[in-house]
């Protein structure tokens, strides 16, 4: 009698055994399948089972093997084996932890947090620029008012400019008036170019535009000289021009 | 949305096709000026509205350089094969719906962060992704770390407001929130594994 013939004898004992009891492997099979999802959750959740409790489920199914014959019992049955040292590790491992110090443990929590993160790169320095949108929304304006006293002095340094330009209906007998002025200032002198822009307020400067224009004051231009005359010889009249241009230097101008 | 855009860039590809930059046309010599200036502006740090904030926005990138939107993006398509030969990344993310381009390492590369700051990071973290529809308010934060006794109270403060400035988390309605950066430099495993280790302390 050979080991084959022994080997073969006790498997068939066996099977014969288990055809007598099957519906006692069926309970083993599902003792097998329960345990494996206990402790696949509990692994999962990395939640400990006890030992006492662990090494009870590992002694209540530890003959399993003889009794699940199919592959996928088997696969069943190995895939619990697993999870038993599983939670061992899990156990141990806790077990380890606890003895650490708190501030021991989040020091470690830190370095994994620190190892886990992949940073931006960026050209270090104290000081940042701050980013303004570019401008791609024109309704809205923003006009920062400055305070009161700025406001005051701007007004203060450019009241020349600032003043308005008020409209002055003038009466015919102010425009005569006007007339007769100019014309005292102005006929039968020889007044330098340059000069006649401090001579004449700007209504003056109108009102003699205006008496040019209809031709009751000639104006000759000689080199940097003009001269105005109320009546003028044919043989001039080609070189006459008809109107003048102001261009006054000091911002003061009267408006009356 | 992708199908709108493209209809967008064809449009506008026909209306501007003459004085277009097409990156063929361009020469080495200034794809070479590109690539060096790109790389300064994306490495670039802002701050915007008390926020920093890294990189360029798209945007930018597209007043500055006149290309159209699909020219763009394959110049920085290059750009990236480029920069990878020096162990960096061209990362594109989102700040209040418009598009923004930064440079990040591949590999391990020291954070910006003090420990202090990294324990209330890593806190936010494990909470968010545990339970994403319950709100993360700063008590229970403090309940965690403060009454325990593991950190003092104005160190937990001090924190939340420098990982507020720097991007990582932001405050809504009394809760908090990640900002843009968390993402970038967290990604969805590593945010995993940090809440396995969170368990532990």
């Amino acid at each position: 009698m050979t080991d084959q013939d022994i080997l073969d004898e006790s498997s068939d004992t066996i099977s014969a055994y288990i055809e007598e009891n099957r519906e006692w492997v069926e309970n083993i099979f599902q003792l097998v399948f329960e345990l494996k999802r206990k402790y696949g959750r509990s692994i999962r959740k990395k939640e400990i089972v006890r030992l006492l409790e662990s090494e009870e489920d590992r002694s209540k199914v530890s003959d399993a093997y003889l009794y699940l014959q199919n592959k996928k019992e088997n696969l069943l049955d190995s895939a619990l084996y697993e999870d038993f040292i599983k939670m061992n590790d899990l156990r141990e491992n806790d077990f380890i932890e606890q003895l650490l110090y708190p501030q021991e443990r989040l020091k470690s929590f830190v370095e994994k947090v620190r190892s886990l993160c992949v940073p931006i790169v960026y050209l270090s320095g104290t000081t940042q620029t701050s980013y303004e949108e570019p401008i791609n929304n024109l309704t809205e304006d923003i006009i920062e008012l400055e305070s009161i006293e700025n406001i005051a002095i701007f007004r203060k340094k450019y009241q020349g400019f600032l003043k308005r330009l008020s409209n002055n209906f003038l009466d015919k007998g102010e425009i005569m008036n006007i007339e007769s002025t100019v014309k005292d200032k102005l006929i039968g002198k020889r007044i330098k170019k340059t000069q006649i822009n401090n001579l004449l307020t700007t209504i003056e400067a109108e009102i003699l535009s205006k008496l040019i224009s209809e031709k009751k004051i000639h104006v000759i231009l000689e080199n940097d000289v003009l001269i105005f005359r109320t009546e003028i010889n044919d043989e001039e009249s080609d070189v006459v021009s008809s109107s003048v241009l102001l261009s006054p230097k000091k911002p003061k101008v009267e408006r009356d | 949305m992708e199908e709108n855009h493209l209809d967008q860039s064809s449009d506008s590809n026909e209306i501007v096709e003459e004085n277009i930059f097409l990156p063929s046309s361009i020469s080495d010599e200034e794809k070479g000026e590109l690539f060096r200036e790109l790389t300064t502006i994306l490495s670039r740090k802002w701050t915007k509205d008390k926020v920093t904030v890294f990189g360029c926005s798209e945007l930018d990138l597209l007043l500055a350089t006149r290309f159209d939107v699909q020219t763009l993006r394959e110049t920085i398509e290059e750009y990236k094969l480029f920069v990878q030969i020096l162990g960096l990344n061209v990362i594109d993310y989102d700040m209040d719906g418009e598009k923004w381009y930064c440079l990040r390492s591949s590999n391990y590369a020291p954070s910006d962060l003090q420990s202090s700051e990294l324990i209330v990071l890593g806190t936010i973290i494990s909470y968010l992704e545990s339970d994403k529809q319950k709100p993360i308010t700063t008590e229970k934060i403090k309940e965690k770390l403060v009454v325990t006794g593991r950190m003092k109270e104005y160190l937990v403060d001090n924190s939340l407001r420098t990982l507020t400035r720097l991007g990582y988390i932001k405050k809504k309605q009394n809760a908090w929130e990640y900002n843009y950066r968390t993402y970038i430099e967290f990604g969805d495993e590593e945010r995993d594994k940090i809440v396995e280790e969170f368990r532990r302390i």
